[in-house]
């Protein structure tokens, strides 16, 4: 039986934009199950990497957001940051780190809630990591610079942090966009067995293709609003497509027999 | 470059290494001064201090130059070296700026306003009213910048606390100027002797007046040190990972100003050591700042107390003492530049 992870309702934000309010986020409302990969879609502005934040309490936002803790629903400002840590992670699209930090400390750092203060990491946090790095495929270069490592090869350390945390909810902005075709597969695979494995994996993504091939449920937003919700199929119709990008479209299956579109 | 594996030295071995570098040095400069004191005898007069040797089986001005005046000088150089350090690292961390130094938020110049009006009130014969004012001067700067950044909306971040602390830095420093232009001849020359920093002179009394806060602050400082790591993340990337890092800056910072203020009252002054320790340390045992903090008090007291046993070395032939921060300065400039050169920034 699915567990309700993030419940959100009629999410409210607003910007400061010189003498005009801004609003980004206007009355969303968004639900993730345990056991679900759900994907956040929409043109660029529409208020995706807000959303995240907002569900990640990043934010001051007017409405109700209800989070998973200890088995029960609890607004997310009533628990504290350091138990918020063991319930979701977040994964930012800012992957740089100043100073000199291999990419095995910045993946170790996910280990931060579990950790005490007094304790150092132990053959067990060891363990952790290494395994994280290997499921993100960056086992090879870890032990170098963060800096001196691709933008794409950094991500796949940052996604290494957010398996290292371990938490019941992973919150992923872009986790893809700067990987090449294979560790992008990569990627969306490891989301899905994370979500058949129990945890809720939230992710805002661009490349339609793929939200429609991996994610059980998607969220199309537009101009801050949710313009559609539910699986890829009754998302992602060419009507849709046209009032949040404003393109026209062309919708089938192509010979993998997946859902794909072109631009007419 | 790329692929090369990077190896990190253990936070035991590190604490290890800093204990038995400090204790070598503090007891080898004990021995350098105008008269020479054979190492077996400074080990005796230790013995002897903590009662597990009679005082009688060491000479009497030997035991007396080492416990009482040598001694004393040597543990405020540790101290003032070690709080430097740590408060450098800590505020490097805090900016994710590798260019933050201990007086990043007005501590010096504060200290500077401070120290002269007791300089200029005539306060500075007691031995406690020049400290106690350059202590009270800092903790002004460093209460306003915090006042600022919570009166704009309880904004911590770093470009609001660096912006204010430079606009009360230059504040404090033209009071200063006002002050000194205001003065006699005397007043300015003991400013200016005070601004210089050292440790000559010093004795127990100065050891105890920062053996307390800057102890306390370290040791704090050292439990916190964890949080800084998933800190150069960025406020939100901290956030999700259970830290704060808006309370945890205005904590660290109020830690690192009283550590350094501690020390500049008591000794003035001293540059160099805050910003460069942390910088050669983060090459050799990498930016972790649990590690990076704690070698940093070790070897933060082993340079200054190696460069005031220089500076004591040299005095001994030309009776005539300089400041430490002349020798710190004349050692860590070169150094500092010659690490640009090698392009060794883009790692700092």
């Amino acid at each position: 039986m699915p567990k309700v992870c993030v419940s959100a309702k009629k999410l409210y934000f607003s910007v400061q934009n010189g003498q005009t309010e801004l609003s980004i986020l206007r009355h969303v409302d968004i639900d993730a199950y345990t056991g679900e990969f759900v994907g956040i879609v929409g043109p660029n502005g529409a208020g995706k990497t807000t959303l995240l934040k907002a569900l990640a309490g990043f934010l001051r936002v007017k409405g109700e957001l209800l989070v998973n803790f200890n088995g029960e629903l609890q607004p997310i400002n009533k628990i504290p940051v350091y138990e918020r840590a063991k319930q979701m992670c977040f994964m930012h699209q800012d992957t740089s780190v100043p100073f000199a930090f291999t990419g095995r400390e910045v993946a170790a750092m996910g280990r931060q809630p579990w950790q005490g203060r007094f304790s150092s990491p132990g053959d067990a946090d060891r363990k952790i990591v290494d395994e994280a790095l290997r499921r993100a495929d960056c086992y090879e270069f870890a032990n170098s610079y963060v800096q001196n490592l691709s933008g794409g090869e950094r991500q796949r350390i940052m996604l290494a942090r957010a398996l290292v945390q371990n938490t019941p909810t992973l919150l992923l902005d872009e986790p893809t966009s700067s990987l090449d075709i294979r560790h992008a597969q990569k990627v969306f695979c490891l989301c899905r067995q994370l979500a058949e494995h129990g945890h809720c994996v939230i992710a805002v993504l661009h490349d339609l293709r793929q939200a429609a091939e991996w994610c059980n449920r998607l969220y199309l937003m537009h101009q801050g609003e949710i313009l559609a919700h539910g699986a890829a199929e009754e998302v992602l119709t060419p009507n849709n497509i046209n009032g949040a990008y404003g393109v026209g479209v062309e919708v089938f299956r192509n010979p993998a027999n997946k859902w794909d579109y072109f631009v007419k | 470059m790329k692929k090369t594996r990077v190896a990190r030295i253990g936070l035991l071995t590190v604490t290890l290494i800093g204990v038995l570098s400090l204790a070598t040095v503090v007891v080898l400069s004990i021995c350098v001064g105008s008269t020479s004191i054979p190492v077996l005898d400074v080990i005796k007069s230790f013995l002897a201090a903590f009662g597990l040797i009679k005082r009688e089986s060491i000479e009497l001005s030997v035991y007396m130059s080492v416990i009482a005046l040598r001694l004393p000088r040597i543990l405020c150089g540790v101290l003032a070296g070690g709080g430097l350090a740590v408060s450098g690292t800590v505020m490097q961390g805090v900016f994710r700026n590798p260019l933050a130094d201990p007086g990043l938020l007005g501590v010096s110049a504060g200290a500077g306003f401070g120290a002269l009006i007791a300089i200029v009130l005539g306060l500075s014969y007691s031995f406690f009213s020049l400290p106690a004012a350059a202590f009270a001067g800092s903790l002004a700067a460093v209460a306003i910048i915090l006042g600022v950044s919570f009166a704009a909306r309880g904004s911590t971040s770093t470009v609001t606390l660096v912006m204010s602390g430079m606009a009360v830095s230059a504040l404090f420093s033209a009071f200063t100027s006002l002050l000194l232009t205001l003065s006699n001849e005397y007043q300015v020359n003991k400013y200016i002797f005070w601004t210089m920093g050292g440790l000559s002179n010093r004795r127990w009394e100065h050891v105890y007046t920062m053996l307390v806060p800057v102890m306390m602050c370290t040791v704090v400082l050292l439990l916190l040190a964890g949080r800084l790591d998933v800190m150069m993340l960025g406020d939100e990337q901290a956030l999700a990972l259970g830290v704060d890092s808006g309370k945890n800056r205005v904590v660290m910072i109020i830690l690192a100003s009283l550590c350094t203020a501690s020390v500049v009252c008591v000794t003035g002054p001293i540059g160099f050591v805050g910003l460069m320790i942390p910088h050669i340390l983060r090459l050799i045992v990498g930016p972790s700042h649990r590690r990076l903090c704690i070698s940093s008090f070790f070897f933060g007291g082993v340079f200054l107390t190696v460069c005031d046993t220089l500076v004591r070395w040299i005095s001994s032939f030309y009776f005539r003492e300089f400041s430490v921060g002349i020798v710190t300065a004349f050692i860590g400039a070169p150094y500092f530049l010659f690490l640009l050169i090698k392009k060794r920034s883009s790692f700092l």
